[in-house]
């Protein structure tokens, strides 16, 4: 019996899947770590908890700072930079400003490591996913996003410098840990866009960016897994560098971008993992069962035929589980008998 | 008017160096303070009409906006002596439960270039904040409320129709941010909506336009 794992694969290797995956069914994250994140004392609401995507429980608000040096704060929707706390105050002073040198790698542990994280995921049932860190998404997070865009125009050497530093360790992260975690797709953060298009030129993006995007890629071809851009927003047209970087999959191909026409053009060159129209009505709070089951057969209608597609809603459901298990129950009931009510749609 | 032209183009172009020095040179040409500050505030017209149309991205946008802080800086002294009046002041903030600054700030950089003084609450703001910051402040002019999520848009709701349901007048209400449509900010009751932190200066001078001839 094919498993999520072994169906999901199938569509990132542009081969007939048996059902539509649900990203979440099939996949499992993992990130090797090099750094502890420390948590800032008698910060978070002990009233207020939730989890994260690795499953790991926190207090909302609750702040720590990471291997850089940068304080987060959780919230129900995820963690972001504590917001007016600025690392960077000037890009060319970054050795001095964050925790630098960049742990010792030579000294992690990386098989016990993996170890821990196998005993309780089965590689056998679940794709791995190793996230790296994002090189522009660091250099917002460190300086803030005025400040990082700007940096990209009047400091471009120091940012080159910043992310060729950056980009040398995450690179060499992956390739020592990745005998130990084997994963099967390396996902390369790095949100540039916005709603309604990137945040900047595509000319500064081929220049000031794309570069490193194409190092990790690279490096994760190279040792045999598929390499996943995530990309928020409005982002299409960047797709062609992608492509020609060696990126196979997209996520979270929100629907902003033209996925349809997407699907045409660039055919299994791409595959696109999400769809769920994170604005749509069934995105909206309080929005009925209903409304949100039929915003998952939608996204599935509109990008399943032809193969090339995961479903996933992108977790952009704001704590509400229960909206979460019905675009999950309804992914899996819909999107299993899918190809074989769709046959001439298969691949 | 030769040195205006340079201030102006100095400014479209995101020249945060030579800026201060352009200023100084049309004022030293004779051009008044006002003058150059109403060149650089239709300049940085341009540059949000640029954004909005997708000719320029947010560095160049940001950067334009950084020299005409840098050229006010200059002015400043002069124009605090010639009586210079700002078109009012906005209050802006991101609604309670949403911690996301980024187009909140891109939007309060863009109002104040368009010559508004602006007071932001920051981000995660209780209504009773927006409320008690109206009050402290009378004569605002401009309330503008930000979200990124769909998951706080109820929060907008409710600030909007607290600030309606407290009574107090005199200011204009616009609201903004990625899931964000005119649609749902009529329906909330918000007086204007901007799509974009380009359009919003030029938005923003609209409602106080519309709320002066009222």
């Amino acid at each position: 019996m094919t498993t999520e794992k072994e169906n999901y694969l199938k569509v990132l290797r542009g081969e007939q899947p048996e059902w539509v995956p649900n990203y979440l069914d099939a996949i499992a994250l993992c990130m090797p770590v090099v750094y502890e994140n420390k948590v800032i004392p008698g910060s978070g609401n002990p009233n207020k908890k939730f989890k994260d995507i690795f499953g790991i429980e926190h207090e909302d608000r609750e702040k720590y700072t990471d291997m850089l040096g940068i304080e987060w704060t959780q919230t129900i929707d995820g963690q972001i930079p504590t917001p007016g706390k600025h690392l960077i105050t000037d890009i060319t002073k970054w050795r001095e400003q964050v925790n630098y040198p960049f742990p010792d790698l030579d000294k992690i542990d990386f098989k016990t490591q993996a170890e821990g994280y196998y005993s309780v995921v089965d590689h056998n049932q679940k794709a791995v996913v190793c996230l790296v860190f994002g090189r522009y998404e660091m250099l917002m997070d460190l300086m803030g996003v005025d400040n990082a865009l700007c940096a990209l125009i009047e400091e471009p050497e120091a940012v080159h410098d910043f992310f060729t530093e950056f980009t040398n360790f995450q690179e060499k992260t992956l390739r020592v840990s990745f005998p130990y975690y084997k994963p099967d797709v390396v996902l390369i953060p790095d949100d540039v866009a916005t709603v309604k298009d990137l945040f900047m030129s595509p000319e500064i993006y081929t220049k000031m960016v794309a570069p490193y995007v194409r190092q990790i890629a690279k490096a994760a071809v190279e040792l045999g897994a598929i390499a996943e851009m995530h990309c928020c927003g409005k982002c299409e047209k960047l797709i062609p560098q992608w492509i020609d970087m060696g990126i196979t999959v997209w996520q979270p191909a929100q629907a902003v971008n033209d996925l349809k026409a997407i699907k045409e053009k660039y055919g299994h060159k791409i595959v696109l993992n999400g769809g769920w129209d994170t604005n749509g009505p069934g995105a909206m709070t309080g929005a009925p069962e209903e409304v949100v089951r039929q915003s998952v057969r939608d996204a599935i209608d509109k990008l399943a035929p032809g193969g090339g597609y995961v479903f996933w809603d992108t977790g952009m459901t704001g704590g509400d589980f229960e909206k979460f298990g019905w675009t999950a129950d309804e992914a899996r009931k819909y999107g299993k008998e899918f190809y074989k009510k769709h046959s001439q749609e298969s691949i | 008017m030769t040195k205006i032209n340079d201030v102006t183009a100095a400014v479209e172009a995101g020249k945060t160096k030579l800026i201060a020095g352009l200023v100084q040179e049309a004022l030293n040409e004779g051009v008044t303070a006002n003058e150059i500050l109403q060149a650089m505030i239709g300049a940085m017209n341009v540059v949000g009409g640029k954004f909005s149309s997708g000719e320029i991205f947010v560095p160049e946008m940001l950067m334009a906006a950084k020299s005409m802080q840098k050229g006010v800086e200059v002015l400043k002294p002069l124009l605090a002596g010639a009586g210079a009046v700002s078109l009012g002041k906005c209050i802006i903030g991101t609604v309670v439960g949403d911690l996301h600054d980024i187009g909140k700030n891109l939007v309060l950089m863009m109002i104040e270039s368009a010559g508004f003084e602006v007071i932001d609450l920051g981000v995660d703001v209780p209504i009773e904040t927006f409320i008690d910051a109206i009050k402290t402040n009378p004569d605002v002019k401009l309330v503008a409320c930000s979200a990124l999520l769909t998951t706080t848009m109820p929060a907008m709701k409710e600030t909007v129709e607290a600030i309606r349901a407290s009574g107090l007048k005199g200011f204009k209400i616009i609201v903004g941010g990625a899931p964000i449509t005119e649609a749902f900010a009529k329906e909330i009751g918000a007086d204007g909506y901007a799509m974009d932190a380009g359009s919003a200066g030029v938005k923003a001078k609209e409602l106080i336009q519309i709320s002066a001839t009222i």
